[in-house]
């Protein structure tokens, strides 16, 4: 029986330190591979997990992709992120024991849009995470691909093959001709455009309440000046047009992980994933050269923004790098 | 009575339980990796001096270089404070701070240096490369191909010309103290001068001039390595974070910004649209995203796609009077006019 005060406190000191060592928030790894618990989390994992920028690079072999998937076998994904990196050093932060990396805890997810998932080829093993191809406007295409060409064991390809060949995440106008969202629509100014681009998950309960987000974009906007892949000097509509909007979504990453391909097909003008700022920036001409911007996104005015989505409005272009830095909560 | 007490007591332990585990501020996250300095344990630090300053990239009245100290032969690199310091920031309202003298000055601001080529500086040996820009050059006397003239520099201001800068070699720059060709500042990281959720803003204003326009084939951009934009482009400057004190001489891993590409002014074979287009760029330097970050540096990278052509395309183009002396950076480099730094 606890009589006095002084024996109660003792049970409280006493009890709270047992607390402190026997639990730790599950909520310090959620996001990490579900082999990862309390009492394996190494220092460095630990350090990587708490940093508060981070780097991706939109090159194949950092990311999910049509020969290293992600997932069961039974329902294999492409597009998310495999690779985290320091954002000062660009090493690839430690494994998470399950194929990739750990990501810092404010980032949910990061993922691109990808048309070829739903390549028909035997060695295709994450069509089951993809459109249908029984509609003409959802068939495989290389609007937005990793510019790479994959192979199987044999030899035999796997997606809709390379262009120029740089293995970064690339975005062609020509391609996306009848494939965007707007698909239905007769006229090919419209069915081409917002088919590709980036998506920027955020955990935000990870940031202050008057903390904000810096975004730096790595890429090569296309333009006339440019040629294509054959040589041929690309045309007008092949201007790049980038918007940057942001999004609120409430999806966790396993949800997040397991969205069809190409994604842009469930997330546009959807009530469900509200846009709460519409072209927070335009990223448009010049183009033709390297560039390498960087986008102030005041989360701090709305705590239900999740989503930073990085979105090809129109045009061609390789998206090359981005790295993500919380800017401190005043 | 004692029915009310235990339960007053439960609810106490379980609460310690699960709080004391589970307690943590929002946006608590410890900054990242390399930390040698202290962090600051104020969020914004007042009475730290002037929020907004800029630097002037100009010697004499109106500049925030010193004239009269100029080295003579160049700045020295792999040299702590080896570079040509600036001696003035000017406030939003134009009052002039001199450092050492006017109480203002920003205290987050140690110090703001360039290199300034010369014999002296072994990462750019050419007395004409990096330095201010003279009266003599300041006049109409580039000439293009169709031999029409064009002002080949702004007088006073800081200026690289690559014409001069690649007549003895072709260098490759990484951010680092042995860079040759650069601007730096050197960040107060302590209590007194920022607060730990402070960051900086830098509005950097110049020209960025190239002869070979852009690229139609762009994989030259790309090589077995990843992203090569000096394969593609006549100027390659980048912007570097330093995470470690200054006084060690870090190597910075990777860029933190890509500042050149994009370039703006071009000229080609049959036009002249060189005019000197002056541009800004804003930079946001999240100092609250790493305690450890205590200098911001422009450098000069590369410039090899310009080294290809410097006998045939940038000797032609790019001459003042016509006669391959260079000194041209309106032609071919860049002009700084102005960084202003502001704390946010």
């Amino acid at each position: 029986m606890i009589h006095s005060k002084r024996s109660f406190l003792l049970l409280v000191l006493v009890i709270g330190g047992a607390g402190l060592f026997l639990f730790s928030c599950a909520k310090n790894i959620r996001y990490t591979a579900s082999t990862l618990t309390p009492t394996t989390v190494t220092s460095d994992q630990a350090e990587a997990l708490a940093l508060t920028g981070v780097k991706v690079r939109f090159y194949y072999d950092d990311l999910y992709n049509l020969s290293n998937p992600a997932g069961l076998a039974a329902n294999y994904c492409v597009g998310g992120v495999k690779t985290f990196r320091n954002p000062y050093s660009s090493e690839a932060l430690p494994s998470d024991g399950n194929g990739g990396t750990i990501r810092p805890q404010f980032i949910r997810d990061v993922s691109v849009d990808l048309t070829d998932a739903n390549s028909v080829a035997d060695s295709n093993t994450t069509a089951n995470c993809a459109a249908s191809t029984a509609y003409t406007n959802t068939q495989a295409s290389k609007c937005s691909i990793f510019d790479h060409q994959f192979v199987d064991a044999s030899n035999a390809p796997i997606g809709m093959g390379k262009e120029y060949n740089t293995g970064y995440y690339t975005v062609l106008d020509t391609q996306c001709q009848g494939k965007g969202p707007l698909n239905t629509s007769i006229d090919p100014l419209l069915n081409r455009l917002y088919a590709g681009g980036i998506y920027f998950d955020l955990e935000r309960s990870e940031f202050g309440e008057n903390e904000n987000l810096l975004l730096d974009l790595l890429f090569y906007p296309f333009g006339p000046a440019n040629n294509d892949a054959a040589g041929v000097a690309l045309t007008k509509t092949d201007e790049a047009v980038i918007q940057v909007h942001l999004v609120k979504t409430g999806l966790t990453y396993d949800l997040l992980s397991l969205m069809i391909q190409p994604r842009f097909l469930q997330y546009f003008a959807t009530a469900q994933y509200p846009t709460l700022v519409q072209s927070l920036s335009i990223i448009s001409p010049p183009t033709g050269q390297m560039r390498h911007e960087q986008i102030f996104i005041p989360l701090a005015f709305n705590s239900s923004v999740d989503r930073i989505r990085v979105e090809r409005l129109s045009g061609s272009g390789v998206f090359l790098e981005a790295s993500l830095y919380k800017t401190g909560n005043k | 009575m004692q029915k009310a007490q235990w339960s007053f007591y439960l609810l106490t332990v379980a609460l310690t339980i699960f709080g004391s585990s589970c307690f943590s501020t929002p946006g608590s996250a410890p900054s990242s990796t390399t930390s040698t300095s202290t962090t600051s344990t104020v969020a914004v630090a007042e009475n730290a001096g002037e929020k907004a300053v800029k630097i002037i990239f100009k010697t004499g009245d109106g500049g925030s270089f010193d004239s009269a100290s100029l080295p003579a032969t160049g700045t020295t690199i792999d040299t702590v404070d080896g570079g040509y310091e600036a001696t003035a920031v000017y406030t939003m309202d134009n009052v002039k701070l001199i450092k050492g003298v006017s109480s203002l000055w920003p205290k987050w601001l140690s110090r703001f240096e360039i290199g300034i080529s010369g014999s002296s500086n072994l990462g750019a040996d050419n007395a004409d490369c990096a330095r201010f820009a003279t009266n003599t050059e300041s006049q109409p006397n580039c000439v293009d191909s169709l031999g029409g003239s064009f002002q080949c520099a702004v007088q006073n201001f800081f200026r690289v010309s690559e014409y001069d800068c690649m007549q003895n070699s072709l260098v490759t720059e990484n951010g680092s103290y042995s860079d040759g060709v650069y601007l730096r500042a050197v960040i107060n990281r302590s209590s007194e001068a920022l607060g730990s959720s402070e960051n900086l803003m830098a509005v950097l204003e110049y020209t960025a001039a190239g002869i070979q326009g852009t690229p139609t084939d762009i994989t030259k951009c790309f090589t077995a390595d990843g992203v090569a934009p000096q394969e593609c482009s006549d100027l390659l400057w980048n912007a570097y974070l330093w995470d470690k004190d200054p006084a060690t001489k870090p190597v910075p891993l990777s860029r933190f910004l890509m500042l050149i590409p994009p370039i703006t002014s071009f000229s080609d074979d049959t036009s002249k649209t060189n005019t000197g287009l002056r541009m800004t760029r804003q930079i946001f330097i999240p100092l609250a995203s790493n305690s450890s970050i205590q200098a911001f540096q422009l450098s000069r990278i590369t410039s090899n796609q310009l080294y290809t052509v410097r006998n045939t395309t940038l000797l032609n183009r790019c001459s003042n009077g016509g006669v391959g002396s260079g000194n041209s950076p309106l032609c071919a480099g860049v002009v700084f006019y102005s960084i202003t730094f502001y704390r946010i």
